[in-house]
């Protein structure tokens, strides 16, 4: 019996410190998809080729040459930009999505308890036909 | 201090969850959180399948459609069983986790106990003190016996912890070190065990650090766990490195590196110092001088591991490590033209990528390889030292460092010199505790702590060469093959011993009773082949003694001796009296003629030389023989630079040879044998004097006569005097090789019999006041052997016939009888 003792304990816990942990693990989880969709180093590199897969100038005099690395140079860097931008995009959606989960996960925390003891009389009921 | 009125104080925080474990352990929440997994699953199966069942299924099919709203409702309730038990755990994790000033174990173990309660049997019967208990290889059984048997308990409210190992919290470490320091009797039933306190500490923490793992494993969430995930295009800013891929590899894609565990916060501190310089704008280059390459490799793959983690510096977050495969480089090119064209190429490449930390081990050993094809790498790297876009990581031991890059001012300017030592025996106990962690789920076997501890010692005394790190791992694999061929699953300091055993040929663990009663009675032992000398057979005796107890220190030769005495007096016939009592083998002595080391090149011949990378004499045979007696005769002739080389081998027990590789002297007896004050001991033992009372006055003219500096004898672990010989002891050693002869033709059945008269003509002719009993041996070859010889070819003795000798106007000559 005395493992009940826990439980006001228990709710001490959900609506202090836990929210508090529930706010560190949040943070962490944003934290995380900002890292992994690069999203600051590929604003930061935005116009860069990509992986400075770049043609040098050869002959000065060379016009047709001019015109050949020039373009490649160009392709190169709208290739780099095409694909940050997706990646960017996915980025901030993810971000948005992570945000909008996690508000709904902040209510239902504050809810759980209730939910638990409320579904349990529920299914209680329902499992032995009440 | 702090008293357990204190403790239970602290340890309230914790409280609720410490509850919680008591009445279910973490195991047992896991077990239930998984059953509950699976138990839904089936129920959610039953709930989705079960009506649509087909009706021909007859009962089964009508249970699932008459009793589908209590299944609904059995997998409603499983499933808030299920959150129920995350939240439990979350609640739980919380607790463990938070920063406390006590550490959750010892609160537990505080918590656990009330006022009167036996605070040892508390420890012994919690989950922690059984774990701890079993790593330290003492049964349940035992413990239970001690416990039962226990006259004087400690109870809680007299115990108090004072903190000696952290200063933020109070850690299982200072809780079992103040649990040892008041209760005599349970550091007394583990000192039974050969477990003292340090042993014990490091147990506990061991077995601590392993729950709080477990544990911490699980915790997806946090950032240490979720840094490691590789975010998405973040190379696309930087190129493409073709050349290193190929001449080359990536540190940070090495699995052998990358699955360091725990390894790489050994190294921590000193790729912290290269990350500190590699932050710099330009000339952001590290010369890394460092014991081996492997230590230099190790520390850069923390870095690397750092990186990965995202506990970097920002400057440096995204760069990528790659060691230049300096080989490769060399064998795939033949002409100096095309090497440095391919050297240019990959520096151009690795600078145009942007983000590479190019790592050279061994560059002055490339660089000189290269200019032998007349290419300056030197040259070609000063062109990209002070670029901001790569960083280079040269690695290098201290004397390459020395001869060849720091003459290169020039170049050394765009370098910061970092100097790194290999690991302590506490960094390789904490490797080989997070590698048995590993090992022992793959091969379903169990270390003691005592087996750990026998490998890192073992593996710093026996074997040199390697980096400590390699070679503790080495020796674990190899000790865990053979417990394994052996079919055992508990793995102990006398597997760990085997195998050190057999690699080195020294014999390691227990002193055996055989072992004791020859060092018991090394004295007599030595008599049997020494006459006289009772001084140095004591001496050298009590210093054996020592040796093998296990108080001498480890870093040092077994044993170290200077033989002072005249010639023929038993130096070298003490020596071989060693050899055999110790080692049992002729061929473990190493015997070198010092008197041949004297010349300008003494040095070469012994260490061998750099610039013809010859081996030296002495260097291959140690190498090849690390275990024996070495010899040193005639060590007053050899020149001062050898006796130098000696100073630092008697006293750190190895020495470098012209490589650099280390040699391992440390099972070895030295012995160096000398004539110096001969003339002295001399006159002593001929006065009648008392050779002890005048050691000093004969030591002291050694050293006004400038043959042996005070710092060499004070290095050996005894001067030991050889007084010269008396009639007495002549007559015995006449004896003793008669004694010798008739053992050796007893073969041939015939026995030979000398009375005194023929004793003292051998003393006679075989010893001289100054050679001492040098010639005996011979003579007795000339004199007596011959005779037999020529005896037995004419036919006059046969086997079963008994010699007997006989004196005839000093003539010598023989009799013989058939043995009645």
């Amino acid at each position: 019996m005395k493992l009940f003792v826990i439980f006001p304990h228990y709710l001490a816990w959900h609506y202090t410190i836990a929210l508090k942990d529930f706010f560190s693990i949040w943070g962490n989880i944003i934290w995380f998809l900002y890292n992994f969709f690069s999203i600051e180093v590929l604003f930061k590199t935005f116009f860069s080729p990509f992986k400075r897969l770049t043609e040098r100038k050869k002959d000065l005099l060379d016009i047709g040459g001019f015109f050949e690395t020039l373009l490649i140079n160009t392709l190169m860097r709208i290739i780099g930009m095409v694909l940050r931008t997706i990646i960017i995009i996915s980025g901030l959606v993810s971000l948005a999505v992570s945000f909008f989960i996690g508000l709904v996960s902040f209510f239902l925390w504050l809810a759980l308890p209730f939910i638990i003891i409320f579904m349990m009389i529920v299914s209680l009921m329902g499992l032995f036909k009440i | 201090m702090i008293t357990f009125a204190e403790l239970k104080n602290k340890s309230s925080k914790l409280y609720p969850a410490i509850l919680l474990e008591k009445y279910s352990s973490y195991r047992k929440r896991r077990i239930a959180r998984n059953i509950m997994f699976w138990l839904l699953i089936l129920l959610f199966v039953a709930m989705v399948i079960g009506p649509e069942l087909p009706l021909r299924l007859g009962e089964v099919s009508m249970f699932f459609r008459d009793y589908q709203t209590n299944i609904r409702s059995a997998f409603v309730l499983a499933l808030l069983v299920w959150v129920s038990l995350y939240l439990i755990r979350a609640f739980y994790f919380s607790h463990y986790f938070r920063k406390s000033e006590i550490d959750f174990e010892v609160a537990k173990l505080i918590m656990d106990s009330d006022e009167e309660t036996d605070i040892t049997k508390t420890f012994l019967e919690s989950d922690v003190g059984q774990y701890t208990m079993i790593r330290l290889g003492i049964g349940s059984d035992q413990i239970k016996n001690f416990v039962r048997n226990r006259k004087n308990i400690i109870p809680a409210d007299k115990f108090d912890i004072e903190r000696t190992y952290t200063k933020e919290y109070i850690g299982v470490k200072d809780y079992g070190k103040s649990l040892l320091r008041q209760d005599p009797d349970f550091a007394s039933f583990l000192s039974q065990y050969k477990v003292d306190s340090d042993t014990f500490v490091e147990a506990l923490e061991w077995v601590d650090d392993l729950e709080w793992k477990i544990r911490a494993s699980q915790k997806w969430w946090d950032r240490s766990h979720l840094a490691r995930i590789k975010g998405l295009g973040r190379n696309w800013a930087f190129g493409k490195v073709y050349l290193l891929e190929k001449y080359g590899h990536s540190i940070m894609s090495d699995n052998s590196y990358l699955n360091l565990g725990d390894r790489w916060r050994v190294y921590e501190k000193d790729a912290r110092k290269i990350e500190s310089i590699l932050v710099k704008k330009r000339d952001a280059n590290v010369a890394l001088v460092s014991p081996t390459t492997s230590i230099g490799l190790n520390i850069m793959a923390s870095l690397g591991k750092m990186i990965l983690n995202g506990k970097i510096l920002f400057e440096i977050e995204d760069r990528r490590i790659y060691v230049l495969d300096t080989v490769a480089i060399m064998e795939s090119v033949n002409d100096s033209n095309n090497l440095e064209i391919l050297i240019r190429d990959i520096l151009f490449q690795t600078n145009r990528a942007g983000n590479v930390i190019l790592v050279i081990p061994n560059l002055p050993a490339f660089a000189e390889h290269a200019n032998s094809l007349g290419v300056d790498v030197m040259n070609l790297l000063s062109d990209f030292l002070s670029s901001a876009r790569m960083q280079i990581v040269a690695i290098s031991d201290r004397h390459s460092y020395h001869q060849v890059l720091e003459p290169n001012m020039g170049l050394m300017q765009s370098f910061e010199k970092i100097l790194v030592e290999d690991i302590d025996k506490n960094s390789a106990i904490k490797i080989l505790q997070d590698e048995v962690n590993r090992v022992e789920v793959s091969n379903d076997v169990f270390f003691t702590f005592q087996c750990i501890r026998a490998i890192s010692e073992g593996a710093e005394r026996y074997f040199v060469g390697s980096t400590y790190s390699d070679k503790i791992l080495d020796l674990l694999d190899e000790v865990v093959v053979e417990a394994k061929t052996s079919g055992r699953k508990i793995i102990t300091e006398e597997d760990a011993h085997k195998v050190i055993s057999i690699k080195t040929g020294v014999p390691q663990g227990q002193i055996t009773q055989k072992e004791k009663t020859i060092l018991a009675n090394l004295e007599e032992i030595l008599h049997q082949r020494v006459i006289g000398q009772d001084l140095a057979i004591d001496s050298i005796s009590n210093s054996m003694r020592r040796a093998r107890s296990g108080i001498t220190d480890p870093n040092r030769p077994m044993g170290s001796f200077l033989f002072i005495g005249p010639t023929g007096v038993g130096k070298t016939e003490t020596v071989k009296a060693l050899n055999e009592v110790f080692f049992k083998n002729e061929e473990k002595i190493i015997r070198l003629d010092m008197s041949e080391y004297n010349s300008d090149d003494a040095i070469e011949k012994l260490i061998g030389s750099y610039s013809n990378k010859s081996s030296g004499i002495l260097a291959s045979k140690i190498r090849d023989q690390q275990y024996g007696v070495l010899l040193l005769d005639e060590f007053e002739k050899t020149s001062d630079k050898v006796k130098d080389i000696f100073l630092q081998i008697l006293d750190e027990g190895q020495f470098s040879d012209s490589q650099g590789n280390k040699i391992n002297c440390r099972n070895l007896i030295i012995i160096a044998t000398s004539n110096a004050g001969s003339q002295l001991i001399f006159d002593v033992t001929r006065s009648g004097g008392n050779l002890a009372e005048k050691k000093d006055d004969i030591i002291k003219q050694i050293i006004n006569e400038r043959i042996f500096k005070p710092e060499l004898l004070n290095r050996f672990d005894g001067t030991i005097l050889f007084h010269s010989l008396e009639k007495e002891h002549l007559q015995k050693i006449a004896k003793l090789m008669l004694e010798k002869l008739n053992e050796r033709i007893a073969k041939n059945g015939i026995r030979i019999k000398a009375k005194d008269d023929i004793v003292d003509y051998l003393v006679e002719i075989g010893s001289d006041p100054k050679f001492g009993a040098r010639e005996m041996n011979r003579k007795i070859k000339d004199e007596i052997e011959s005779l037999i010889a020529d005896k037995i070819i004419s036919g006059e003795v046969e086997s079963g016939d008994i010699i007997e000798f006989n004196l005839e106007d000093g003539v010598l000559g023989l009799t013989s009888k058939k043995i009645v």
